[in-house]
């Protein structure tokens, strides 16, 4: 049996989308598939799952070694999703608990979703900041167009605005693991 | 050479580099750390992974095959810069252990 819950958790909420996993699971639900705003669970026995997300968007290593690695480690690839990728594993006792040991590696983690964020953000801040503004000049005599294009300006402001507010979230959260002295 | 841009490394760093003098993949170099600091260090896989692409980014380990046995799991070794990297480093931590006994233990 298939259960599916409509929710959504942004990447500075990683916590809370990790508490709800894990009390899917004991409540009998592992998850299968994630897609915006929609988890997917298949019916199981309760179990005492740990979850963990981690980003790779493109770089020097490829996604089989990649996996591989943390197959080796023990943990089971659940899904992916817009380049994240989620883990888990069976609780244990002196098992790891977490895919990353130091803090280093955590802020590294937002950096490469700070910067994927910023390359895909680019054309959208392009198109609404500079070609827009651009587009005023031109006088489109009160046409059908000139709505549409009020339309799409509004719709495209807003993502725009989502946008710098989740580079915002992230700047924040990657500045509160750089404080810490321990290393 | 200039190593001011990576020194000091994290425990981390140190301890993969370290491994690297021989080629391992993956997650040997999670074992033959841990197994070197007597299971102090544990690295998990997000650590490793972002850690082999900073090092191999700033060519100081390179990818020199796959394993045998599966080649999903490429090996890799430290680059002679790697290696003057870690002997930098040596340096920095002799003369903070000297100065440390020098100062507190000694008598």
């Amino acid at each position: 049996m298939k259960k599916v819950v409509r929710k959504i958790f942004f990447a500075w909420n990683e916590d809370k989308e990790k508490l709800f996993l894990e009390d899917m699971a004991m409540k009998g639900y592992r998850l299968e598939k994630v897609q915006l705003g929609k988890y997917t669970f298949e019916e199981d026995i309760p179990r005492k799952l740990i979850y963990q997300f981690d980003f790779k968007s493109f770089d020097n290593m490829g996604e089989e070694e990649y996996l591989q690695l943390y197959r080796d480690s023990g943990w089971d690839l659940v899904c992916k999703f817009s380049g994240w990728y989620y883990f888990s594993r069976e609780w244990e006792e002196d098992t790891d608990i977490t895919i990353f040991s130091n803090n280093e590696s955590k802020r590294a983690k937002y950096k490469r979703l700070l910067v994927f964020l910023a390359i895909t953000g680019f054309p959208l801040y392009y198109q609404t900041l500079i070609f827009f503004p651009l587009l005023e000049k031109i006088d489109f005599g009160g046409s059908e167009y000139s709505k549409f294009y009020i339309f799409s300006r509004v719709i495209l402001l807003i993502v725009t605005g989502l946008h710098m507010f989740a580079m915002f979230k992230m700047i924040k959260v990657y500045f509160r693991l750089r404080r810490s002295i321990k290393e | 050479m200039e190593f001011k841009k990576f020194s000091p490394l994290t425990e981390a760093t140190y301890y993969i580099l370290l491994s690297l003098l021989n080629p391992l993949h993956g997650y040997g170099i999670i074992k033959k750390v841990e197994e070197m600091s007597k299971g102090r260090v544990k690295l998990a896989a997000g650590t490793l992974y972002g850690a082999i692409s900073t090092l191999l980014k700033n060519k100081l380990i390179a990818s020199i095959g796959e394993d045998k046995d599966n080649k999903r799991r490429k090996l890799y070794e430290v680059t002679s810069l790697g290696r003057s990297l870690i002997e930098h480093e040596l340096e920095r931590l002799k003369e903070m252990i000297d100065n440390g006994i020098k100062e507190i233990g000694g008598e």
